[in-house]
């Protein structure tokens, strides 16, 4: 649960439990405002001024990150978890050659010793990421590269410490199509390779379809169904998984959209009790805004926090 | 290319040298009476023939251009005019005032920099505390604070009141080394004199507070608002990320990028520092450019005010071009 | 956009505090002859350096009297009519001047812009107080030359400020608005542009009267500005030089006058800026 530290409680993020596999890349799919990036900076203890953790846990192969000291967490930050941000250019420092930031995590956790060593690193995870003269790119800066060459060189930068989980904040929001391509490549090899976790948050359903194993769908601070890719484009049980599916256009057919009625409800105006989706939902009970509703199990490893889930286990099927 | 652009800012600036060096030349000739009345006006011994060749040997009698070319070549030379009332080369004088200016400017710039750098840093980090209010709170008093007044003020406070530092000069009587370079404080260390390093840096303090105070009030707070600024960008952030600590986030990162807003306005600052100095140097007797420069007006003494005017435009005209140069060094977005 | 008035004043305490400060002092300089109690060129030998009326003085001086008796109270009120004048009238010129070098430079730009902007580089150069020393040596010490040579040096500030912003302006649609209805450039400038730049004029103005105080209070302090007898701030200071070990309220009285109203008009520029911020206001679109 994370809300403003003092001051007025109203939460950002609350009922939020998932796990990640070693090995697996969870989506976390949800639209703007959702708290899909908060939920990001939690993990590592980066929250924005203002905002704290109020309850709840984070787990790193069972040890707790919330309110671990201050040392501990930067040992952790770049070298078991790292993160990329979604806006390459703003993530550089621009008075830095792309090599110095690359190599920045080397030098913190002392993997590298002296700068022959640290070169040597730099330039094969240069490469590793796909940059053509990696050698000739290190002593360049950030403003002199593009946007796809940017943000492959944050990549470099985030898997420099071997991390074992990447937490990718949409990171191919800000590039044109074609190149997000190429990194979400790039990071499917490096999940492969390096058998590196990684959970992208995306607001981009058929994007996470593609290259995620499992995942998770956020709305309004909470989530609202987990499961296998193919149970959550397929059989989805939440009405709010399926009203995104149904929007989604498909290539090659001529369809009507079907936007969700009503709109993302502000952090302030979310229900206190119940469902945060109550109010726009076709299916809403009586029920469903009078009590916490808990992820209910549909099969096996797909739950969803729907009434309707647990009064049939079977999913309600999308909408006609 | 790099050259070139450099070459014409040069020109630029040397442009701008011989503007200034006409204008105070001009300047100079208009006003009313002229040093030779002053010396020996009044005397009534002297006869008109004495007076005319004394006329005569400042070019005083010669038609005002003419009078300017002649000066320009001396200038060439790098003569420009005897001192009336030294009876010495104007660039003498003027140079052996410039050890005690110099290094008290340096110690206000010291006392500026070095108090406003973490005074900003530590406001942007910790902004909208007790001590944020504070520091802004101080920097708005340290602006509205003439530097005659921040002077006497300080002088009656430390040097009346408390005793604790003296009222004036640059050092006690008979602690001053003879030494290479005039600056009291890189002597008494060469001697190894400890008595004289204690007494210069007990003269330099009030005196270079007072001075420094301005740049002081105003560099604390560009570097606030600079550092803030930068501290909420995602770099910052991603440096975390990596493990940094915070200090290493915001020196190595955040900091080094709020320099470079920081830097321009330094360099204009010093400008306000070096005129600042006159006014500071008479209210603590400091024997300096400044004070040579406040008499010499009274005395009309020509050649030494040209100086100590082309000396004070000279020195801002190459500080701000050194300023530009380091810009280019400091943010590689910029190039020549 | 469209914040309401209500809510940017109540965020302002600066804006009221300076603007407080500032109003007292304006009306003292207004109000003089009717709020000193003495004459403050006339003073009586017999009653010199009398320290302020609660360290003994007498109730007749209530902070004391200077040198050659005169009423220290009634110098500070005269005075104020002396250095806030200064400081007003130097950034008047400088503003009005500057600004209309300013949009001139800014909108017909060429071989005028070209010209002023060499002159800005000269004059910007100079150090203040070195300028203005040199223009008083020429032209003599006094109320007028003093401002003059202040406002001559300011000038080029308001010059490149207004200048920037109708470069700036240019740009926006609303002139190309204007210029479709048949409006004249000259028009223009006066009509649409100047009141959208207006603000930033009137708090850098603002800023400078305090600037202007300083600078003609600094020249005075060194005798190089404003002579004897008239009051001014920095001469009183200077004048109290003498009997720093005596009598130190002679000159610190006046220098806390000169800090006291030039933070009121620091504030109160602040203010200004914050209330008038164009952030709050609907930017123009952009060709």
């Amino acid at each position: 649960m994370v809300g403003p530290a003092g001051g007025r409680p109203v939460l950002l993020l609350r009922s939020l439990s998932f796990v990640v596999e070693p090995g697996e890349i969870l989506g976390l799919i949800g639209e703007s405002g959702c708290g899909k990036s908060l939920t990001l900076l939690s993990v590592l203890g980066l929250l924005p001024r203002g905002l704290a953790v109020q309850a709840g846990s984070v787990r790193l192969d069972g040890m707790e990150l919330i309110g671990a000291p201050q040392r501990a967490m930067a040992a952790i930050r770049g070298r078991r978890v790292a993160i990329i941000f979604q806006d390459p250019q703003n993530c550089l420092n621009p008075s830095f050659t792309i090599g110095r930031q690359v190599g920045e995590a080397l030098c913190i956790h002392k993997l590298a010793r002296g700068r022959r060593a640290v070169r040597d690193r730099v330039v094969e995870l240069l490469t590793e990421v796909g940059l053509p003269d990696p050698e000739g790119c290190m002593d360049r800066f950030p403003h002199q590269l593009s946007g796809g060459m940017q943000q492959r060189a944050l990549i470099a930068t985030a898997l420099a410490a071997g991390p074992q989980l990447l937490l990718a904040d949409e990171p191919t929001t800000a590039l044109d199509v074609s190149v997000q391509a190429q990194i979400m490549e790039l990071l499917r090899d490096v999940n492969r390779q390096r058998g590196c976790s990684i959970v992208l948050v995306t607001h981009d359903l058929a994007l996470a379809s593609q290259f995620c194993d499992r995942i998770a769908v956020m709305y309004a601070g909470q989530i609202v169904e987990e499961g296998s890719v193919a149970n959550i484009v397929h059989r989805p049980a939440h009405p709010y998984t399926q009203g995104l599916l149904a929007c989604l256009p498909m290539l090659g057919r001529r369809q009507q959209l079907r936007p969700i009625p009503g709109e993302i409800p502000t952090p302030d105006e979310v229900l206190a009790v119940g469902c945060a989706f109550a109010p726009r939902c076709r299916h809403r009970l009586q029920e469903c805004t009078s009590a916490h509703i808990e992820l209910h199990e549909a099969t096996d490893g797909h739950r969803a926090r729907c009434l309707l889930v647990r009064h049939s286990p079977q999913p309600v099927g999308p909408p006609t | 290319m790099r050259i070139t652009t450099l070459g014409s800012r040069l020109l630029s600036t040397l442009l701008v040298m011989l503007a200034i060096t006409i204008f105070v030349f001009l300047v100079m000739r208009w006003l009313p009476g002229d040093p030779v009345d002053r010396i020996l006006g009044g005397s009534g011994q002297v006869s008109q023939q004495q007076l005319r060749a004394l006329r005569a040997s400042y070019h005083l009698d010669q038609p005002v251009p003419l009078q300017l070319v002649n000066f320009l070549g001396d200038l060439l030379h790098g003569d420009i005019g005897e001192s009336v009332v030294y009876n010495r080369p104007a660039s003498q004088v003027i140079l052996e005032h410039l050890p005690a200016t110099a290094e008290l400017a340096v110690a206000a710039t010291f006392f500026a920099i070095g108090v406003a750098a973490p005074l900003g840093v530590a406001a942007a980090v910790w902004r909208g505390s007790w001590f944020d209010r504070l520091a802004s709170a101080g920097s708005y008093l340290g602006i509205s604070m003439p530097g005659f007044w921040l002077g006497i003020a300080l002088i009656l406070v430390f040097a009346v009141h408390l005793r604790w530092l003296p009222v004036g000069g640059r050092a006690d009587p008979g602690a001053e080394p003879a030494g290479p370079t005039g600056f009291l404080v890189l002597d008494a260390i060469l001697h190894l004199d400890l008595t004289a390093l204690a007494s210069a840096l007990a003269h330099l303090i009030l005196p270079a507070v007072t001075m420094g105070s301005v740049m002081l009030a105003v560099l604390s707070r560009v570097l606030r608002s600079s550092m803030i600024e930068e501290l909420d960008k995602e770099y910052v952030a991603l440096a975390l990320a990596k493990g940094a600590s915070r200090r290493r986030a915001i020196v190595c990162h955040a900091l080094r990028n709020a320099l470079i807003p920081s830097v321009t306005v330094f360099g204009l600052e010093l400008g306000t520092l070096l005129g600042g100095n006159m006014v500071v140097e008479t209210v603590f007797g400091w024997p300096g450019v400044g004070q040579l420069a406040v008499s010499s007006i009274f005395a009309r003494d020509y050649a030494v005010v040209q100086g100590v005017v082309l000396l004070y435009a000279l020195t801002f005209a190459v500080i701000n071009l050194l300023i530009d140069i380091s810009y280019t060094k400091l943010d590689p977005r910029v190039s020549f | 956009m469209g914040v309401r008035l209500k809510d940017r004043l109540g965020a302002g305490p600066t804006l009221v505090v300076g603007a407080v400060v500032v109003a007292i002092f304006a009306l003292d300089a207004l109000l003089a002859p009717l709020v000193a109690p003495h004459d403050p060129l006339h003073g009586e030998l017999a009653r010199r350096l009398l320290p302020p009326v609660w360290m003994g003085g007498s109730a007749d001086y209530l902070l004391g009297t200077d040198g050659l008796g005169r009423d220290v109270l009634s110098r500070l009120v005269w005075g104020a009519r002396v250095s806030f004048g200064l400081g007003l009238a130097g950034a008047a010129i400088a503003a009005g001047v500057g600004t209309a070098l300013g949009m001139v430079a800014g909108w017909w730009e060429g071989w005028l812009d070209g010209l002023l902007g060499r002159l800005a580089d000269f004059l910007l150069a100079f150090p203040m107080l070195i300028f203005a020393i040199g223009v008083i040596t020429a032209l003599g010490s006094g109320f007028w030359n003093l401002i003059l040579a202040l406002s001559l040096k300011s000038w080029v500030e308001f010059m490149r400020l207004v200048r920037g912003q109708v470069l700036a302006h240019k740009q926006l649609v609303y002139v190309d608005a204007a210029h479709a209805l048949g409006r004249s450039g000259a028009g223009i400038l006066a009509w649409e542009i100047l009141p959208n730049i207006f603000h930033g004029v009137l708090v850098l103005a603002t800023l400078r009267v305090g600037y202007l105080i300083i600078a003609a209070a600094s020249l005075s302090f060194l005798g190089l500005g404003v002579q004897p007898p008239t009051p001014e701030w920095g001469a009183m200071v200077n004048d109290g030089r003498n009997f720093m070990l005596s009598a130190w309220w002679l000159s610190t009285f006046p220098g806390l006058a000169i800090v006291v109203l030039v933070l009121g008009l620091n504030l109160l520029s602040e203010g200004l800026h914050e209330l008038l911020d164009p952030r709050f206001r609907d930017p123009g679109i952009p060709r």
